[in-house]
């Protein structure tokens, strides 16, 4: 049976020095509290896209507004820009922007013909500011031009 | 007054290292909860936010491929119910009503409306609709419930395409 010396030999110490566990507190604490931080960026995230869905479900219901206008609609008028609030549950969270251009179509083999204007261009996009950060989505339809 | 060779610990260092030992193993554990709890209210959010979108495509769908619509309301205030015709048919060719009986919003077919079971696996507190005219619809409100009870709300307009 082997016996334990009951002293240790000179310049062995046992234990942890102060500065050896303040060390590994600093560091534990900075673990922890960036798993916390990455929480919360999640979080974060989910409420994003969250808005973000309802910004394209807003930019949809626009582009099936305009598909069902008239085409002297004021809505369609080109080279302007058109806006509305943009909504969510009754809290206005940024705003609704489009413009139309009419553009040539290439497949009839006319491009220098007289009336250059075949098809209306859409473009749509919904911007709002969450958390400090400015987001946008943007979708482009093209329409018969009449 | 205290020998070389003492072993052990005195009750005061004991006591220190227990109540530390205590302050350690909550804070773990409130941090373990509250990430747990943040998790599973994300991620179930997440997914009733996804299932608010598949209604929504869903009835663009449908709508889309329509020639006609009716909405009435009920079955009680905040829900109303969608039936669809195809251009020239008197018969009804789809029909989106809410149960009562599992929250849900549910795809009737065909002409004896033949229950399809609902189109998604969210609760459904709101379903409203609002008639523009003949050729576009608009989704008022549709506001699902995640199974942790947090709220998610979505609108939009459905274009009629084939009247």
């Amino acid at each position: 049976m082997v016996r334990l010396p009951r002293e240790l030999p000179d310049g062995a110490e046992r234990g942890f020095s102060l500065i050896e566990v303040l060390v590994a507190t600093v560091i534990a604490t900075v673990a922890v509290v960036g798993l916390a931080y990455t929480f919360g960026l999640g979080r974060s995230y989910i409420d994003r896209f969250e808005t973000a869905r309802a910004a394209l479900a807003a930019a949809e219901a626009r582009i099936e507004t305009l598909v069902t206008s008239p085409t002297t609609s004021p809505d369609l008028i080109r080279d302007i820009e058109h806006s509305t609030p943009f909504v969510v549950g009754g809290k206005t969270l940024g705003v609704v922007r489009w413009w139309v251009q009419f553009v040539n179509d290439p497949s009839d083999g006319t491009y220098s013909d007289p009336n250059p204007d075949d098809l209306r261009k859409v473009f749509i996009e919904v911007e709002w500011a969450q958390g400090g950060v400015t987001d946008r989505v943007r979708l482009t339809r093209v329409l018969p031009a009449s | 007054m205290r020998r070389l060779d003492e072993k052990g610990l005195t009750l005061t260092e004991v006591t220190l290292v227990g109540v530390i030992a205590v302050l350690v193993v909550l804070a773990l554990t409130s941090f373990y909860f509250n990430s747990q709890r943040t998790w599973i209210e994300s991620s179930t959010k997440a997914v009733a936010q996804r299932e608010g979108t598949l209604i929504a495509e869903h009835l663009a769908q449908h709508v889309r491929a329509a020639g006609s619509y009716g909405v009435t309301e009920g079955p009680d205030s905040l829900h109303q119910t969608l039936t669809l015709w195809l251009a020239g048919s008197t018969e009804q060719y789809k029909q989106f009503t809410w149960y009562a009986g599992d929250g849900m919003v549910h795809e009737l077919d065909g002409p004896l409306l033949d229950d399809r079971g609902p189109i998604s696996s969210a609760r459904v507190e709101r379903f409203q609709l609002t008639p523009i005219h003949p050729g576009l619809l608009e989704l008022t409100a549709l506001e699902l419930s995640s199974v942790n009870g947090e709220r998610v709300r979505l609108s939009s307009r459905f274009a009629l395409y084939n009247r």
